[in-house]
């Protein structure tokens, strides 16, 4: 235990972990409300077309500049963009714009990688993340994220919220809509670009979503949610830190297991308590009745 | 009323229509201040597509729709439109007061909602009789207490124009009389424009009626037969010119007044 904590690695990786669950917290219970999961899966699956664009021009034209980071900025940006055009007001069926370019995403990512010449890049990293790997330089991009996420947040929570309640109310209000759910959606991709890091393009939509739906099982109010599901995000996360730190597991993968596990708990758990309060009722009721 | 004071809906020759298939011909009416209107009309008919364009959120492809002497797009803050309770998620996090907030949204741009802003949301939960339910999660109210809610809502847009689409469709007939006497009272400040489609209950409180089936027409209660109300049966009505009776078979076709307009308008916003 004490080696665990005393390992600076092992405290760079915990630090990685609190400030994704700063933005975690924060923007899964968006995603939870406005019901969006969906599009986090577009958005994180279609990075790897980032990611491939980014090791393409790295390698094959030498524009050391364009590390995958930068790739996956780029991408999930052009992506959520494209994504707030297409679905907007319902115009086209959104769940074949979502699944094409979920798919298109990856393709174009994998064809970039397979142009790359010599040895074939390994992709597990990208795919399923490493949070072994996220350097200092990582930590100070994602504080960077956080603190742009909390400040559009606190500046346009009301409208996000009501964005999230009656798209067609915020219209009617004479507000401009569509770029609130612009901000929305970019707000979502920056928060998948810095999960992509750790937990990696497929594992991150669990991350982003689990914690905030175990959160609103049993919470009314946006504001607790919030703070809740980045509790919740961090406390597992480090857990599953720990698990594969020890057992030597993979650590995005165990991450995962861990958040879903406890997701999977709560259900049986607000059941027993939605019971039970039932049951305190009713003997209420008869002892009042009795007297 | 004089002519001065300009007419709150102004509604001259409109034809509306999805691609080929027309379901708006050549409406004209004008809903001067303090009027209590109904719109009625079979399924299909064109009730909510007629509230759509009344808000601006479609536009028609003949004619004008005025808001005050202005288009609809820029009167936006004057209309206090409530939706039907139905749509909303019911597991939605948020208290009453935040629902109710939700109507100053357009007040501030950035950061939380002022003091003043919340006691106004504060008076308009008093007033339409939920004050005891101030901090309650939106989701556990009864159906007709949301829809309370959502009227409190609209009110704290501080509205000239009242828009209402079926606040009663999934109410008994006590919920539905709560709020009927709510909007009578309100209607002493407000325009009222309400699709229904329970016309029996309504009747006493409205002033006039709007039939709606491919073209509209504007009645006074007064000249409607009321016998023929009882059961809440609009399609006996029984007054002249009205297009609820004339249906849709053998009907001679007017020709569109006007031009066509080119100009679907962008939406015009202020923010």
């Amino acid at each position: 235990m004490t080696d665990f904590f005393s390992s600076p690695l092992v405290l760079r990786s915990l630090l990685a972990l609190f400030l994704i669950s700063i933005s975690c917290g924060i923007i899964g219970s968006y995603v939870i409300v406005k019901r969006c999961s969906y599009m986090v899966g577009s958005i994180s699956h279609s990075l790897l077309g980032g990611i491939g664009l980014a090791l393409f021009c790295q390698q094959v034209l030498h524009w050391q500049w364009f590390s995958p980071l930068a790739g996956t900025l780029l991408a999930s940006i052009f992506v959520a963009s494209l994504l707030t055009l297409l679905t907007r007001r319902n115009q086209l069926s959104n769940d074949v714009i979502l699944s094409a370019v979920w798919a298109l995403g990856m393709a174009i990512g994998v064809s970039f990688i397979y142009a790359i010449p010599g040895y074939p890049v390994d992709l597990t990293s990208y795919l399923f993340g490493d949070i072994w790997l996220v350097s200092t330089t990582d930590l100070w991009v994602m504080l960077l994220m956080d603190i742009i996420i909390l400040i559009i947040v606190l500046l346009f929570h009301n409208r996000l919220l009501y964005l999230c309640f009656n798209e067609e109310g915020l219209r009617l209000r004479g507000v401009k809509a569509d770029w609130y759910l612009l901000i929305l959606h970019l707000l979502i991709a920056l928060t998948i670009v810095q999960l992509a890091q750790v937990v990696g393009i497929v594992l991150c939509l669990a991350t982003l979503i689990l914690p905030a739906a175990a959160a609103t099982t049993f919470l009314k109010r946006m504001p607790s949610i919030m703070f809740f599901s980045a509790l919740i995000c961090f406390f597992c996360s480090s857990i599953g830190l720990y698990g594969g730190y020890m057992w030597n597991l993979p650590t995005g993968a165990f991450i995962i297991e861990i958040i879903g596990g406890f997701y999977l708990l709560t259900i049986p758990v607000c059941y027993i308590i939605k019971r039970y309060s039932i049951y305190k009722n009713k003997t209420n009721n008869k002892r009042i009745r009795n007297a | 009323m004089t002519s001065s004071i300009p007419p709150v809906i102004n509604l001259e020759n409109i034809c509306f229509g999805y691609d080929s298939r027309e379901i708006l011909h050549n409406i004209n009416f004008k809903i001067e201040k303090g009027y209590f209107t109904i719109i009625v009309g079979p399924n299909g008919g064109g009730k909510t597509t007629l509230l759509r364009l009344i808000l601006g959120l479609l536009h028609p492809q003949y004619g004008y729709v005025k808001i005050l002497d202005r288009p609809p797009e820029q009167m936006r803050r004057q209309i206090g439109y409530v939706p039907q309770s139905l749509q909303f998620d019911k597991r939605f996090p948020v208290t009453v007061l935040d629902v109710v907030l939700m109507g100053r949204i357009e007040r501030k741009p950035f950061g939380f909602y002022r003091r003043k802003d919340k006691e106004y949301a504060k008076l308009c939960i008093e007033e339409v009789g939920l004050p005891d339910k101030m901090n309650e999660s939106f989701a556990t109210l009864s159906g007709g207490q949301q829809q309370r809610v959502l009227i409190a809502q609209a009110l704290a847009t501080q509205p000239k124009l009242l828009l209402l689409d079926e606040p009663c469709a999934n109410l008994d007939t006590p919920g539905t009389r709560t709020i009927y006497h709510l909007l009578q009272k309100l209607n002493r400040n407000l325009t009222i424009v309400m699709v229904s489609h329970n016309l029996d209950i309504i009747e006493p409180f409205a002033s006039h009626i709007i039939c709606v089936n491919r073209t509209a027409q504007l009645h006074k209660i007064e000249d409607i037969s009321k016998t023929a109300l009882q059961n809440g049966d609009w399609l006996r009505l029984t007054h002249k010119f009205c297009p609820i009776n004339q249906g849709d078979h053998g009907e001679r076709q007017e020709p569109h007044k006007g031009e066509p307009r080119q100009d679907y308008t962008e939406e015009i916003f202020h923010d």
